[in-house]
């Protein structure tokens, strides 16, 4: 019970790790330097708006990864997920991460201010928090949360994570259904923020 | 002819800022774009660039025509804009390596470094360095992909005047190894002492074109700032100055 206990914590700990990490350490610090002047330099070179973003990407896919095989470490050590589990739960995490960062590199296309990409930030992660089914398992959330929960991929992704760690849950969809909608929202949101990216601040 | 720009019209909204612009860069010359504060110099050149979106005329840069920042600016254009920061925890050897590594054929970096008298500080961090050595570091970042063309908008805005002459030099050098010049400044000293001609742009027109001398003996004046003031008016302009 303890375990379980403390690995639902870390799970929770790990998703709000991941929505921080797409507004604190992705968004504000792009709009950042999109205010600053530093991301105009580039506009003037040959790098290209893909190049920078798969930059940024990868940058912090590193970073994150250094992180993640600590958590795995904890979760190991505390008996909730198996060496057997290892490799799902690593590649569940590889690909939350992207869609995470992707997501955070898209909203910094949205903001020219870092103290308005904050405040709507910190908005969106109690938002994502709230409708990603951390209430309980998606089949078990009802009415207006569930239908919001359902539009939201981050959902999916919790499902995911907690298929992998926790077994004999009720789960809504199987784990490649859940990995499909996370992969495919990364996706979504990569393409949008090459799209809607721009060097400066819109004059 | 490097640049040539035949009748470009910039405005904002309703208000027009660049009217019927013409102006022919020579290669191999510092040309200079002298105005007031607020006259339209970082629009023009901008708008030049392709930065902004012109709403009339033709602007020709290395042969080619520019409508947007396309590859013949990228490559052979070096922009030193007048309001920029580097990333601030990077040393001076990190960001001239990172901007070199754009270009198919950087110039080397311990070269520009060289030029340029920042091979002493090479390992500080850009937030450590002084406002001269900030512009010489985006200077260098301006010359590292190896430009044939570079332009220096306000390029000794609020430095010594100490720093101010060294930077001239630096300028004269480019010159010296064929790189055209093109930079705009409100310092009449900087455009009478370093430009080959100059243009000025007064009340969203370019009202003369041509070198110094030829400007302060066509207005009859002894130094080229009593001409631009000739040429300008004295009025202090309500809300711009």
């Amino acid at each position: 019970m303890v375990y379980l206990l403390l690995s639902s914590c870390f799970l929770a700990y790990l998703h709000s790790y991941c929505y921080q990490n797409a507004v604190f350490t992705i968004m504000q610090p792009l709009v950042e330097i999109k205010k600053n002047g530093t991301m105009a330099l580039f506009e003037l070179t040959p790098l290209k708006k893909r190049e920078f973003i798969f930059s940024m990407l990868l940058l912090r896919t590193i970073y994150t990864l250094i992180w993640v095989i600590i958590l795995i470490g904890i979760l190991l050590m505390l008996g909730t997920i198996q060496i057997s589990q290892l490799f799902l739960f690593f590649v569940v995490v590889l690909f939350g991460m992207f869609m995470v960062f992707t997501f955070g590199i898209l909203l910094s296309t949205f903001f020219n201010s870092v103290e308005v990409a904050g405040a709507w930030g910190g908005f969106i992660i109690v938002f994502i928090y709230i409708f990603s089914g951390h209430g309980g398992m998606l089949p078990n959330v009802k009415g207006f949360m569930k239908t919001v929960s359902q539009f939201n991929p981050f959902t999916y992704l919790n499902q995911a994570l907690q298929q992998v760690v926790f077994k004999d849950i009720t789960i809504a969809f199987p784990l490649y259904v859940n990995m499909l909608i996370v992969i495919g929202a990364g996706l979504i949101f990569i393409i949008v923020s090459v799209k809607t990216f721009k060097w400066k601040l819109e004059v | 002819m490097i640049i040539e720009i035949n009748n470009m019209c910039k405005s904002y909204g309703e208000h027009l800022v660049l009217d019927q612009i013409c102006l022919k860069v020579k290669t191999g010359s510092v040309f200079g774009i002298l105005g007031r504060n607020g006259a339209g110099k970082t629009s023009l050149i901008e708008t030049m660039i392709g930065l902004r979106k012109k709403d009339s005329g033709q602007v020709t840069i290395l042969g080619k025509n520019i409508e947007r920042v396309n590859d013949t600016i990228k490559y052979h254009v070096g922009l030193q804009p007048q309001t920029s920061a580097l990333l601030p925890r990077q040393t001076i050897f990190e960001t001239l390596t990172l901007f070199a590594s754009f270009y198919p054929n950087p110039l080397p970096v311990e070269q520009v470094m060289g030029q340029l008298g920042l091979e002493q500080i090479s390992n500080k961090r850009i937030d450590h360095l002084s406002g001269g050595q900030k512009q010489r570091v985006l200077l260098a970042v301006t010359m590292i992909g190896n430009p044939k063309l570079l332009i220096l908008d306000e390029p000794t805005a609020g430095l010594d005047p100490q720093i101010r002459r060294s930077l001239w030099s630096i300028i004269r050098g480019l010159r010296d190894q064929g790189k055209t010049i093109l930079l705009t400044t409100h310092y009449i000293e900087e455009a009478e002492q370093l430009c080959d001609e100059v243009a000025i742009l007064h009340d969203k027109h370019i009202i003369v074109q041509n070198s110094p001398q030829q400007i302060i003996n066509a207005q009859q004046t002894q130094t080229l700032e009593d001409a631009f003031v000739s040429l300008t008016g004295d009025l202090v302009r309500e809300g711009w100055d």
